[in-house]
C-alpha cells in the first residue's frame, strides 16, 4: 500500500473551467428559483447538488486532496463508505447539467468537439470526451475507475485515456455478456478488484460495516424509486416526461448525493407531488392522449422534444431508458461476497442502459413488453441515436415485438448530444406527423 | 520457378476467394460434411475443425445488395453485417450448418439474435469476447466460453471434440499460419514479390475452403514465390490498418497509385497468422491464451498499448513508409482506434485517414487521397 | 521557345497555365467544363496557347491535375490537385506554409513544407458542408446569385446562427429565417460563418502555420474570406491572379521540374524553387 497518495496538479484551463461552470450554474441556478413553477421546482435539489458536486472537486484540486473518477456505472457506494470524493467523468464531458439547459453553452461545446475531426457517425459524447481529453479539461484524479460499457464507442476510446494519461492508475471493469450467476460471480470479481484497487492507491481501508450502513440507505432510495414508479402507472401520468432521469442521476451518479439525506428527501417530494397529483386526478398533460417508452436516455436537447411532444402531440414519456427502477433488488449484507453480488447485480444487470446494453437482446425486448404493459403505453420510441450501434442489427426483432405488444414504434434517427443533427423543424414534423397517423 | 504450377494454384485459390461458396467446400458439403460459418478472428477454428467440420469465415463478396437486411436493420448499422445477413436471408449460406457469433463488436453481436430468430434452421452460438486481457479473472472467463463452445458444438454436430481431435486441429491450422507467415516474410524485402492485393486474395481464400485443401496449395505459392525476384520501383510501401478488409479490389486502388501494401493490422490479414497456438499442454488453455493474449488483438480488447505496439513493430519489420487507415462506417471500434493511432500516439510514419464501406464504390476519392498521400511521403524524403 | 503546361480539370471547370523555360507565368485560362474531360483540357490548352500566340507543338511537357487528370491523353503525367494546389500557392507566395482550397465540390486545408511539398492535409469531399454547393441551395431560396454573397454578407448587422451540418437540413433552416423576417444580408453572413467553421474544423486536423491562403472559385469570396478570417483568428494572404488557377500554375510548375528531371533520369519529385515572375 503506498504511503502517500498524492494529486497531480490540474491544468490552468480545467481550473479556470471548473470555476467557469460553477458560476455560471449558480447564474441559472438564481434563474430558477425565481420563476414559481411548482413542477420545475422539484428539481432544484438535483440542480443545486450538481453546484455542490463541481464544487467539491474544485476544493480538492485547489487543496491538492486526493480523490478518484468515476465513469458510470462506478459503484459510487464504495467511495462514500471510504469517504472518498470523486469526479464524474460524465460530469466533465457534459458540463454537468449545462449541455441541457443552456443551448448555447452546448453549442459552443459542440463547435469545440467537432474540431476533434471524429466521423460524423461516432456518438457526439465521444466526441465531448475526446475534446476535453485533448484540450485538458478534465482535473487530473489520483485515480480512476472506468467502465468498458455499455457500448464500444466507450470501450475504445475510453480505453485510450489510459495511453493519454499513463501516469493515472486506472481500473477497468469488464462488465459480462451473461446476466446469470455465472455473470455475476464474474463481476462480483471485478468489483472485489475495485475495491482492492481503490484502497491502494487511497492508501485507505474499506470498511465493510460502513458498507453495510451505505447500502441499507441506497436500498430504501432504491425501495423509494420503485414507489414513484409505481406511481407513473396511473393514467393520465401525474409526472412530465423523463421524470425518471434525474432520479438514476441523484442515486449514482453524484458523488455529494450517493446516500446523501438529499436524495431521500427528493425522491419524498417527488412521490408526494405524484401522489397528490393521482388523488386529484391529475395529469401532467391536459390531455393525454399517448404515453411512451423512449428506449434512451435523456437528449440534451430534451426541452425541445418535450415541448413537441407534450404540447403538439398529447404525448407523455412516461418511462425512458435511464429513468426506469426495473427491477431493483436489496443487497444482501451478511457476508462481502454477498455484498459483492448484490452490487454487481445492481450495477451491471439491473443498473439502467448497462442492463439492456451489455448482453443479448432479452433484458431490452423483457423490459419492453413489461413496461408496456404496467405502465399502459400505446407507443414505443425506438433508439435511433446514431451512437447506438448496438441496436441497429435488431431492428427487425424490435419491430415485431412492438408488432406482438400492440404497440406502435415510431423510428428515426438523432443524436442524443447534438441538437443538429436532427434539426427541431425536422424533428417536429416527425413527431406530429407520426402522432397524427396513429 | 514452376511457372505452370505457381499459376494453377494461384487461379485455385483465387476463385476459391471470389466465390461465395469455393468448389473444395461444396464438394466437402456434397461428401457430407458439416461447415460451420463464424465472425472474427477471436472465433477458434480449431474446435470447429476438430469438430469434424470446416470453418468458413463469414463474406458477402458476391452480394452487392441489402434490400432484404434493410427491413431487419436500421439505419446506422455496418454495411458488412447487413450484407452478411442480406446474404443470409436469401438463402445464400444454405451450405451452412450453423454460425457463431462473438460479442466482438455492436454491430456484429446481435447477428445471434437475428439468426436464432430468423434463421433457426442453422444453430447459432455465441461467444463473449472481454473487453480486457490484462488479468487472470479475463482469461478465465474466456476458457469458459470455449469449454460452452465446445460444449454446444458437440450436441449440435453430434460429434465428441476430444483432446487429441484438437491436438491434430491446433497443429493443422499452425502449419496454415506458419505458411502464411512465410507469406508475409516475403513482403519484407526490399522489393516484395507480391502485391497487398494478391496475399489478401490468398489469405482470403484460406477463409474459404478446407485447411486440407487450402495448406498444399498455399505452401505450392509459397515456394514458387520464394525464387521470383521482386520489381523495384514503387514510390512507397504502406500499411494498410483499419476495419476486416476482406475485399482485394480495394487494395488495388490503393496500390494503383504506385505504392505497395507491405503489412497490415486488420484481422482479414496479420492477426490470423500472428502468434500460433501451444501445441503442449491443455489444447483449451493454448487456445484460449493464442486467441485473448497471443495474437494480435483488435479494438475490441484493452489495454490499448498492445495494440500501438504492435503497428510500431510492423512498421520497423516491414520498413513501411505510411499507413492507410481505412475505416469502414459505422465502426466505433477502428474510429476509436484511428483516434489512438492519430492524436495520441506518435507514430513515426505519416497516416493518411479514409472511410469506406463493404462495398466501396468512390474509387477516384480514394485514389486521389492515396496519389496525394505518396507525394507527400516521397516530399519528405527531400 | 519550350513550354510546361498544367491543365486542372474540375467537375465544373477546365483551367490551364503555361510557363517558360525560366518558369516565367505567360499567362492561365479557365473555360465552363465540357462533358469529357479530354475534350476540357483540349479546349482549354488551345484557347491559351492561342491567346498568347504559341503553339502546341512548343511544349515540352504536360502534368494533369484535378478530377479529370487520368483522362488527358496528351498529358505527360498526372499530380493529385492537393499537391499541386500547395505547389502553386506557395510559388507565387513563397512564406505560404497553409493553403485552404474551397471547391465547388470539395474542400481541403494542405500544410505545405518550405520544399513546396505538402506535409499534411485534411479534405471533405463526402458532403456538401464547407464548399461552394453548400451555397448553392441556399442561393435559390433566398432568390439571389452566388456572386452577390460577398457584397450581401458584408452589409450584415447581426449575422443569423445556421446551424444545420447537412446542407438539405440547411435550406430549410434559411426558408425559416426568411420567413421569421431575418434580413438577407445576415442570412448570407451566417452562411458564411457555417463553411467557415467547418474549414477551421478541417484546419485543426492538421498543424496549419502561417502565412495562410486560400485558393478556388470561392476565394473571391471577401465576406466569405473575411468571417473564415475571424473563425479561425489567422490571417489570410491573397495571392496574386485569379484563386482558381492556382492548381494549374501548380501543375505547370512541376511540369517544369519533371521535364528536367526525365532528362537526366532521376527521382520522381524534388524541392519546387521559390517563384519569382507571376503576373
Amino acid at each position: 500500500m503506498s504511503e502517500s497518495v498524492t494529486l497531480p496538479p490540474s491544468s490552468e484551463y480545467a481550473v479556470e473551467h471548473l470555476k467557469r461552470e460553477i458560476a455560471f450554474m449558480e447564474d441559472v441556478a438564481w434563474g430558477l428559483a425565481g420563476c414559481g413553477d411548482e413542477y420545475a421546482l422539484l428539481q432544484a435539489p438535483m440542480f443545486m447538488t450538481q453546484i455542490e458536486f463541481a464544487q467539491k472537486t474544485l476544493q480538492h484540486v485547489e487543496e491538492g486532496i486526493p480523490f478518484t473518477q468515476l465513469w458510470y456505472p462506478g459503484v459510487p457506494e464504495f467511495c462514500t463508505a471510504m469517504d472518498l470524493h470523486w469526479d464524474g467523468f460524465t460530469r466533465v464531458t457534459l458540463s454537468g447539467p449545462l449541455a441541457y439547459l443552456v443551448p448555447e453553452y452546448l453549442l459552443k461545446m459542440l463547435e469545440e468537439s467537432d474540431m476533434t475531426g471524429l466521423p460524423g457517425d461516432v456518438c457526439t459524447l465521444r466526441r465531448f470526451e475526446t475534446a476535453a481529453m485533448l484540450a485538458g479539461k478534465f482535473p487530473r484524479p489520483t485515480s480512476a475507475v472506468a467502465c468498458l460499457h455499455p457500448c464500444d464507442g466507450v470501450s475504445v476510446f475510453q480505453s485510450a485515456c489510459e495511453q493519454m494519461f499513463p501516469d493515472t492508475p486506472m481500473f477497468w471493469a469488464d462488465s459480462p455478456y451473461d446476466s446469470n450467476e455465472r455473470g455475476i460471480t464474474y463481476y462480483a470479481g471485478e468489483l472485489r478488484r475495485q475495491v482492492e484497487f481503490l484502497e491502494k492507491h487511497h492508501n485507505k481501508k474499506l470498511d465493510w460495516d460502513r458498507l453495510r450502513e451505505v447500502i441499507a440507505v441506497t436500498d430504501t432510495q432504491y425501495e423509494l424509486w420503485k414507489e414513484f414508479d409505481l406511481l407513473k402507472r396511473n393514467t393520465p401520468c401525474p409526472m412530465g416526461s423523463w421524470s425518471g432521469y434525474p432520479i438514476h442521476h441523484m442515486l449514482q451518479n453524484c458523488a455529494v448525493t450517493n446516500a446523501a439525506p438529499v436524495t431521500t428527501e427528493y425522491l419524498k417530494s417527488l412521490i408526494a407531488y405524484a401522489e397528490k397529483q393521482v388523488a386529484e386526478g391529475k395529469g401532467r398533460l391536459e390531455n393525454e392522449k399517448h404515453r411512451c417508452l423512449f428506449m434512451d436516455i435523456a437528449p440534451t436537447w430534451v426541452g425541445s422534444i418535450t415541448k413537441i411532444l407534450e404540447e403538439e402531440c398529447n404525448a407523455v414519456v412516461v418511462v425512458d431508458g435511464m429513468g426506469d427502477s426495473r427491477p431493483y433488488t436489496p443487497i444482501d449484507l451478511t457476508s462481502e461476497q454477498t455484498i459483492l453480488e448484490g452490487l454487481a447485480k445492481r450495477y451491471c444487470m439491473d443498473t439502467p442502459m448497462i442492463r439492456v446494453s451489455h448482453g443479448t437482446l432479452d433484458a431490452m425486448l423483457d423490459d419492453l413488453r413489461a413496461n408496456v404493459v404496467d405502465y399502459n403505453l400505446d407507443v414505443v420510441i425506438a433508439p435511433g441515436h446514431i451512437g447506438h450501434k448496438d441496436v441497429q442489427a435488431a431492428q427487425g426483432i424490435l419491430r415485431d415485438t412492438c408488432r406482438e405488444m400492440g404497440v406502435k414504434l415510431l423510428e428515426f434517427n438523432y443524436d442524443l448530444f447534438d441538437p443538429r443533427y436532427t434539426p427541431e423543424e425536422e424533428m417536429r414534423k416527425i413527431l406530429t406527423q407520426f402522432f397524427d397517423a396513429i | 520457378m514452376d511457372e505452370l504450377r505457381l499459376s494453377k494454384a494461384l487461379e485455385t485459390l483465387t476463385e476459391a476467394s471470389e466465390a461465395a461458396a469455393s468448389r473444395e467446400l461444396l464438394a466437402w458439403r456434397a461428401a457430407g460434411g458439416k461447415v460451420v460459418g463464424y465472425y472474427c478472428t477471436y472465433v477458434p477454428e480449431e474446435i470447429i475443425t476438430a469438430a469434424g467440420a470446416v470453418a468458413i469465415r463469414l463474406r458477402a463478396r458476391t452480394n452487392p445488395e441489402t434490400d432484404t437486411a434493410s427491413a431487419y436493420m436500421g439505419n446506422m448499422c455496418c454495411s458488412y453485417v447487413k450484407h452478411t445477413f442480406d446474404m443470409a436471408m436469401k438463402g445464400k449460406y444454405d451450405f451452412l450448418d450453423g454460425v457463431v457469433v462473438p460479442t466482438c463488436c455492436d454491430s456484429i453481436r446481435h447477428m445471434h439474435e437475428n439468426w436464432v430468430q430468423y434463421i433457426p434452421s442453422q444453430f447459432s452460438h455465441q461467444i463473449e469476447v472481454p473487453r480486457r486481457n490484462d488479468q487472470d479473472a479475463h482469461v478465465a472467463m474466456f476458457r469458459d466460453q470455449l469449454v460452452r463452445f465446445r460444449e454446444h458444438l458437440e450436441s449440435a454436430l453430434g460429434v465428441e471434440i476430444t483432446d487429441e481431435r484438437l491436438h491434430d486441429a491446433i497443429k493443422l491450422h499452425n502449419e496454415t499460419r506458419a505458411l502464411q507467415r512465410r507469406l508475409y516474410e516475403l513482403r519484407k524485402r526490399e522489393n516484395p514479390p507480391i502485391s497487398g492485393a494478391l496475399t489478401l486474395t490468398l489469405i482470403v481464400a484460406g477463409t474459404s475452403m478446407p485447411k486440407t485443401d487450402y495448406n498444399p496449395l498455399l505452401r505450392t505459392v509459397v515456394e514458387e514465390l520464394e525464387q521470383v525476384q521482386g520489381v523495384p520501383g514503387a514510390r512507397a510501401r504502406l500499411m494498410f490498418v483499419g476495419s476486416c478488409l476482406d475485399d482485394p479490389a480495394y487494395l488495388d486502388v490503393i496500390e494503383g497509385q504506385g505504392g505497395i501494401v507491405v503489412c497490415d493490422s486488420q484481422c482479414f490479414g496479420s492477426f490470423q497468422l500472428s502468434a500460433d497456438v501451444s501445441e503442449e499442454g491443455d489444447p483449451l488453455d493454448a487456445i484460449t491464451k493464442n486467441r485473448l493474449v497471443d495474437q494480435a488483438q483488435c479494438p475490441h480488447v484493452s489495454p490499448s498499448n498492445q495494440r500501438t505496439d504492435y503497428v510500431k513493430k510492423i512498421i520497423e519489420d516491414f520498413k513501411v513508409d505510411g499507413i492507410v487507415c481505412s475505416r469502414m462506417a459505422m465502426c466505433d471500434n477502428w474510429a476509436g482506434e484511428n483516434f489512438l493511432l492519430n492524436r495520441v500516439e506518435k507514430l513515426p510514419v505519416p497516416v493518411l485517414n479514409v472511410e469506406r464501406e463493404y462495398f466501396s464504390a468512390a474509387s477516384g476519392q480514394l485514389s486521389t487521397r492515396v496519389q496525394a498521400f505518396l507525394e507527400t511521403i516521397e516530399g519528405a524524403r527531400v | 521557345m519550350k513550354l510546361y503546361a498544367g491543365i486542372d480539370i474540375g467537375s465544373t471547370t477546365g483551367k490551364a497555365a503555361l510557363l517558360d523555360a525560366e518558369q516565367n507565368l505567360l499567362g492561365t485560362c479557365i473555360i465552363p467544363a465540357t462533358e469529357r474531360p479530354e475534350k476540357t483540357a483540349r479546349l482549354c490548352l488551345d484557347q491559351l496557347l492561342d491567346s498568347l500566340d504559341l503553339d502546341m507543338l512548343q511544349i515540352a511537357f504536360v502534368t494533369g491535375t484535378g478530377y479529370g487528370r487520368v483522362r488527358i491523353p496528351f498529358a505527360n503525367d498526372n499530380v493529385s490537385e492537393i499537391t499541386c494546389h500547395a505547389t502553386g500557392a506557395k510559388w507565387l507566395c513563397p512564406t505560404i506554409k497553409t493553403v485552404i482550397d474551397i471547391g465547388g465540390q470539395d474542400c481541403k486545408v494542405m500544410a505545405v513544407l518550405p520544399n513546396g511539398r505538402v506535409s499534411d492535409f485534411a479534405m471533405n469531399d463526402k458532403c456538401a458542408a464547407g464548399t461552394g454547393r453548400f451555397m448553392d441551395g441556399q442561393a435559390r431560396a433566398m432568390g439571389v446569385r452566388i456572386d452577390e454573397f460577398s457584397d450581401l454578407s458584408q452589409a450584415a448587422t447581426a449575422p443569423a446562427r445556421v446551424s444545420a451540418q447537412c446542407s438539405v437540413f440547411a435550406e430549410s433552416e434559411v426558408i425559416a429565417l426568411i420567413n421569421g423576417g431575418t434580413e438577407v444580408s445576415d442570412i448570407v453572413a451566417g452562411i458564411h460563418e457555417s463553411i467557415a467553421s467547418r474549414l477551421v474544423g478541417l484546419l485543426k486536423r492538421i498543424e496549419s502555420l502561417p502565412d495562410v491562403t486560400v485558393t478556388g472559385g470561392c476565394a473571391k469570396n471577401k465576406g466569405l474570406i473575411s468571417s473564415l478570417q475571424d473563425m479561425s483568428g489567422l490571417s489570410i494572404v491573397q495571392l496574386q491572379g485569379d484563386p482558381q488557377t492556382v492548381g494549374a500554375i501548380g501543375a505547370a510548375v512541376l511540369a517544369h521540374e519533371q521535364a528536367g528531371l526525365a532528362s537526366k533520369g532521376t527521382a520522381r519529385l524534388l524541392a519546387v524553387p521559390s517563384g519569382a515572375n507571376a503576373i
